[in-house]
């Protein structure tokens, strides 16, 4: 088997809580190929942030481990080009943007970390990313603070292309913003991966969004992973109660849809029942 | 139904909620926001209406007012006509404040900091029934509170009643809200995006549980939620609202086969799909969004007198 973009090998992750220890993740093994839109699906508790945390590098596996390109990702120390090769797009872009600085500056400052082209070039690039995300290069001088959520988000996405990244982590990167807005970020998410082969780890919970976007899907359930494998075969046939479980609970908003949803619901009946 | 026989419906029941050009503005440092434009509106008895916008289109602000709220505030200006059965509320806020929790009561997104921190929920029963009956004993206020939380499928209804809301899950606190909500079988209940900070799981159950119980009861609700979806597995009838505005009233069976106004019309057509590949494209600029109000046929709103 070739080697993998981005494994994780029977990764354990706990954390010590007041009360003892939380499992936040049990014995997961997923395998990322490059250039593929990879969701990490689950509810809260289900362990899909410790996986993005474990990839950016917030903390180290408490067992097995996390590859990158065959490399092993630790935490601690780890190299600038590593950290430069895999960013992270959060729900909320403007705890990730300094408010003290302004666009530009947020975006000027992963050229000048990384030491990334010439410094005379580097106010010419900030408007070249401010462009390809599709917001004005006056945008630059302006605050975060002055933006919408979609406008946030779009400097996020422009200072996350700014590192020539690898591998993007997003978690949630669209839950907090309206649904013409979200559409339109996921427009631009879809096309800049293409145009810069990236490779996607898209954290999420909302599963329309899932069928829109991804290649494969991994799903987990408190800690654990109860299904990987293609969104196509996932969403034809789901093989985990938990995975049919999430896809009957999904409004939706035309008759079609529904029927689509509602063969998924009829077994639920019980487990609803059972539930809490 | 013919629009004819709808109205006849709408002319022999009183609505239990009739808002009527209904406007508010704001003042602020930087000048007037007009947050409400002229909206009208109303909910029958027995009805579930949907009320769905995005972030800042001012539906949460219909529900401050229909329960009294905004208008405790200071630089409001609240114009129009809003009345619960046939009394008018605005400008008489004794009667709203003795009506809230007792005739329209309110469940609210956020259970966990709806609920009071520092009284048990034992407790937050006890006041609620007291709105409607202040000389009920406590051991009836609690065997009350006992047979509302077995409705709302909490077992353990002692062991909820002694704790705080920091004890319960977030599940829990969402179905002690919907039991306190109904426990005094109000005529309205307001919902605003009940459940919307739930698991999607969560929130299923919570919706169907809370349909249920609504149903059985025939309360009248007004469900506000920005989710198209959420609204169409509840609402009877929609009202879309677009910046202050009502942009589309129509029942749910209508609006979602053959939404009309360019804004309903961009926000269905921007939701992705469970049973469809790729994100649809949506232009930065899409023209239309203050077109005027489209009403459907039959959903024309009830004169004033029959209101």
């Amino acid at each position: 088997m070739s080697e993998a973009f981005l494994s994780v090998e029977g990764v354990t992750k706990r954390f010590r809580s007041a009360g003892g220890e939380v499992i936040a993740l049990e014995d997961v093994s997923i395998r990322v190929d490059h250039g593929e839109c990879h969701a990490i699906i689950g509810e809260s508790g289900s362990g899909k942030s410790t996986l993005g945390g474990l990839i950016l590098g917030l903390f180290e596996p408490t067992s097995g481990s996390v590859r990158f390109k065959g490399e092993i990702l630790g935490a601690p120390r780890r190299p600038l080009r590593l950290k430069r090769a895999i960013q992270l797009i959060q729900q909320n872009p403007l705890s990730a943007l300094n408010p003290r600085r302004t666009v530009g500056q947020s975006i000027r400052l992963a050229f000048d970390v990384h030491a990334i082209g010439e410094k005379a070039q580097r106010g010419k690039r900030v408007a070249e990313l401010l462009g390809e995300v599709g917001l004005p290069a006056d945008y630059a001088l302006r605050s975060p603070h002055g933006l919408s959520g979609g406008e946030r988000q779009r400097v996020a996405i422009a200072r996350a292309l700014a590192c020539e990244p690898e591998l993007i982590v997003l978690d949630e990167p669209t839950s907090a913003l309206d649904v013409l807005v979200q559409a339109r970020v996921l427009q631009l998410l879809m096309r800049i991966r293409h145009q810069h082969r990236l490779t996607y780890a898209f954290i999420t919970h909302d599963l329309a969004v899932v069928r829109g976007i991804a290649d494969r899907v991994s799903v987990f359930e408190k800690g654990r992973l109860v299904e990987s494998g293609l969104a196509d075969a996932i969403f034809a046939t789901p093989q985990s109660d938990y995975t049919r479980r999430l896809l009957a609970a999904v409004p939706v908003v035309s008759d079609e849809e529904a029927r689509f949803r509602d063969r998924f619901r009829a077994a639920e009946v019980d487990a609803e029942e059972a539930e809490d | 139904m013919s629009p004819a026989s709808a109205a006849t419906v709408n002319e022999r029941k009183a609505a239990v909620l009739a808002v009527r050009s209904l406007s508010v503005t704001f003042q602020s440092p930087t000048g007037p926001f007009e947050a409400l434009r002229n909206v009208t509106l109303h909910v029958r008895p027995g009805e579930k209406i949907g009320l769905v916008g995005e972030s800042g289109s001012g539906k949460s602000t219909i529900a401050r007012v229909v329960l009294g709220l905004l208008q405790e505030e200071r630089d409001v200006a609240v114009s129009g006509s809003v009345r619960l059965g046939l009394r008018e509320i605005l400008g008489d806020q004794s009667f709203i404040r003795e009506s809230r929790g007792d005739r329209v009561s309110m469940i609210f997104q956020d259970a966990v900091s709806a609920l009071n921190p520092t009284f048990t929920i034992g407790d937050q029963f006890k006041e609620v029934l007291r709105r409607r009956n202040p000389t009920i004993s406590t051991a009836a206020a609690l065997r009350r509170a006992r047979v509302a939380l077995a409705d709302v499928y909490l077992h353990e209804p002692d062991r909820v009643l002694g704790s705080y809301v920091f004890q319960l899950s977030g599940g829990m606190s969402q179905r002690v809200m919907i039991a306190l909500a109904l426990i005094n079988d109000p005529d309205l209940i307001v919902a605003d995006e009940p459940g919307s900070s739930l698991d999607v799981t969560v929130q299923a159950r919570t919706l169907h549980l809370m349909n249920d119980l609504i149903g059985r009861r025939r309360t009248s609700v007004m469900f506000i939620s920005h989710n198209l979806g959420v609204v169409r597995e509840f609402a009877d009838r929609v009202y879309v609202i677009y910046r202050g505005g009502i942009v589309e009233h129509a029942t749910t069976a209508q609006l979602f086969a053959d939404p009309r106004h360019p804004y309903t019309r961009a926000l269905l057509a921007a939701i992705p799909r469970l049973d469809q590949r790729g994100i649809p494209d949506v232009p930065e600029t899409i023209p239309g969004f203050a077109d005027p109000l489209i009403e459907h046929e039959g959903c024309e709103e009830p004169s004033l007198a029959s209101a």
